[in-house]
């Protein structure tokens, strides 16, 4: 059984319909990628699956359960976590603060564990961890977002426009921690403008646009794709 | 050794203080700084509402109102109804905490200058309520308001008028706004608070119920403003809606936000200030007497032109209040640092 299954997903908000019809599968373990132009309904897609904004119509499954009764603060806890568009933080807070809230919903014993997994991850949250987020440089507040994001040990990680304002290399680097967090067996949904990138790390990719999946294949075939090329690689 | 002079010697000078002041200043000072006790609680409670969540609400003094009312009602010749303070008070409090929860729920997904003017029309139909609620049935006393309220009585000891005992009745509900205050902003909820402060979509992520605990920031911060309402009826003997107008919320906020926003001992100092410097400018008139044999300037106009001035210069010199938290500081003074950080970065990232 498939760990996401989003089924004829259609989603509008202020009169827009910004998904019409999406499907999209996931096998535990796996990272995909969801790749289309400014406005395609990538963001929208994710931010339904996570409960934040109301979907119309379709079925989201987890392990095959239908979470649409599910209230959002709750699906943090079916494993869904996700690293939002402009990496959200809490910028008043220090990156620690930031840390510990990921694991907000969580009581048990190992959260001293997993903070110091984040640091051992991310090294340079740990010269910085009593500095507030809002302070730190692009690319490092994206490397908090990634770790508050893993603090709530998810199953299932979105990422939405990990490379969003980042300098090349610090995408470079970025892209570096999450083949890391994909090598521990970690699901990962990546949302992308940067198809090049994004494709060159997953194993499958989905190409959609103006709220349809278009094109789903291996991410190889994808990036050779005359079609994909001429429309998302600029060649 | 050490703690009790940390506890203790603050607690000595807070015994002694109404009876210096009365020595130095006379009583109408030790009244006035009742009153700042008053103003201390209600910018606590505020500071829940606008420093911890984030939440502007420019109709705080409506719940103050509430709470007063209330007290009034159940505690004076009016209905005939004279029931104890220690009953009276927490009710007044709930109250204000149901209609704080009423002001909450319609208003959850407006933010910052929405919802301002949304609360700022509360707290003018709750004033405006006040003030007709006399008719057909007389309910409110209209704008005459309500007179001989029963003052605060402690079994067969009344408080009466003595500035003296209020003083001390006060402190002891600062102290407790204060530890609430403290204990909520470090708890789960304080965190929530701040998170959706910063981030709502992000605090949401994170398993926040948003919807909830912004429910329960204006039910909290509320009941605090209810509490030191009850406690402003019983001191004064009289409400009227003339007390609740704009200019209180306005005041209010001025004091959160003078003092730094979210940082307890910064609203505390700021409630201070702003509730007795206004007392003090009342003696430049006769200084200018005495001075130039003559009022030039009317203390009342100097007052306010005083105020807006100080305002305006503390929100140049010192934009986070004059007693920020540690962390808001931090963050100013930190911002010079961040480009050079964001460069070394970019090379370092290539390492």
């Amino acid at each position: 059984m498939s760990l996401l299954e989003v089924k004829d997903l259609h989603v509008s908000y202020d009169g827009i319909k910004a998904v019409r019809g999406l499907d999209i599968t996931l096998a535990e373990g796996e990272i995909v990628s969801l790749v289309g132009s400014n406005g395609a309904g990538k963001s929208t897609t994710l931010r339904a699956i996570c409960g934040i904004t109301p979907f119309q119509s379709g079925k989201i499954l987890i392990e095959g359960r239908d979470i649409r009764s599910i209230p959002p603060h709750l699906l943090v806890r079916e494993g869904i976590s996700l690293v939002p568009e402009g990496r959200g933080l809490f910028g008043r807070s220090t990156v620690e603060e930031n840390l510990m809230m990921g694991a907000y919903s969580r009581r048990d014993a190992e959260i001293g564990k997993d903070l110091e997994k984040v640091y051992s991850l991310f090294p340079r949250l740990l010269e910085r961890r009593k500095q507030p987020a809002g302070t730190l440089s692009g690319g490092e507040q994206q490397m908090v977002s990634l770790g508050r994001a893993l603090m709530s040990r998810p199953r299932l990680l979105f990422l939405d426009e990990p490379s969003m304002g980042l300098a090349p290399i610090m995408v470079q680097k970025i892209f570096e921690i999450i083949r890391t967090i994909a090598s521990t067996g970690m699901t990962i949904l990546l949302v992308e403008q940067n198809a090049k990138v994004a494709l060159s790390l997953c194993s499958r990719g989905y190409v959609m646009e103006s709220g349809k999946i278009i094109l789903s294949d291996s991410a190889s075939s994808l990036l050779a794709n005359p079609q994909v090329k001429a429309a998302y690689l600029g060649q | 050794m050490k703690t009790l002079a940390k506890y203790a010697i603050p607690a000595a000078i807070l015994c002694i203080l109404p009876f210096l002041i009365d020595a130095a200043f006379g009583k109408t000072w030790v009244r006035i700084v009742d009153f700042a006790l008053l103003y201390v609680m209600l910018a606590l409670g505020l500071n829940i509402v606008v420093g911890f969540a984030g939440l502007l609400d420019l109709g705080y003094v409506a719940f103050f109102a509430v709470g007063a009312y209330l007290y009034a009602l159940l505690a004076s010749p009016h209905f005939g109804l004279h029931l104890p303070f220690w009953l009276v008070l927490p009710l007044g409090a709930f109250a204000a905490g149901l209609f704080g929860i009423l002001l909450g729920a319609p208003t959850l997904r407006l933010r910052g200058d929405y919802l301002a003017i949304v609360t700022l029309g509360f707290g003018e139909i709750i004033r405006i309520f006040l003030n007709n609620l006399n008719a057909p049935y007389n309910i409110t006393g209209g704008p005459q308001g309500i007179d001989l309220i029963d003052p605060v009585r402690l079994g067969p000891w009344s408080f009466g008028h003595s500035v003296y005992a209020y003083y001390f009745l006060f402190l002891f509900f600062v102290l407790f706004t204060a530890f609430v205050s403290t204990r909520l902003q470090h708890s789960r909820i304080g965190r929530a608070w701040i998170a959706i402060r910063e981030d709502e979509i992000a605090a949401e992520a994170m398993g926040i119920d948003t919807r909830n605990v912004k429910l329960l920031a204006f039910a909290m911060g509320a009941s605090f403003g209810g509490l030191s309402g009850g406690l402003f009826a019983g001191f004064e003997g009289f409400v009227s809606p003339e007390s609740f107008n704009l200019m209180e919320s306005v005041m209010i906020l001025c004091m959160v936000v003078l003092g730094g926003m979210g940082h307890i001992r910064g609203v505390i100092f700021g409630a201070i200030l702003l509730s007795v410097l206004p007392e003090a400018l009342r003696y430049v008139g006769p200084l200018q007497q005495s001075v130039f044999g003559r009022i030039y300037i009317d203390p009342s106009s100097l007052r306010m032109l005083l105020f807006g001035l100080a305002l305006i210069l503390v929100m140049l010199m010192r934009p986070a209040g004059l007693w920020p938290s540690p962390t808001r500081k931090r963050e100013l003074s930190a911002k010079g640092e961040t480009a050079r950080h964001e460069n070394t970065n970019v090379y370092d990232a290539g390492r």
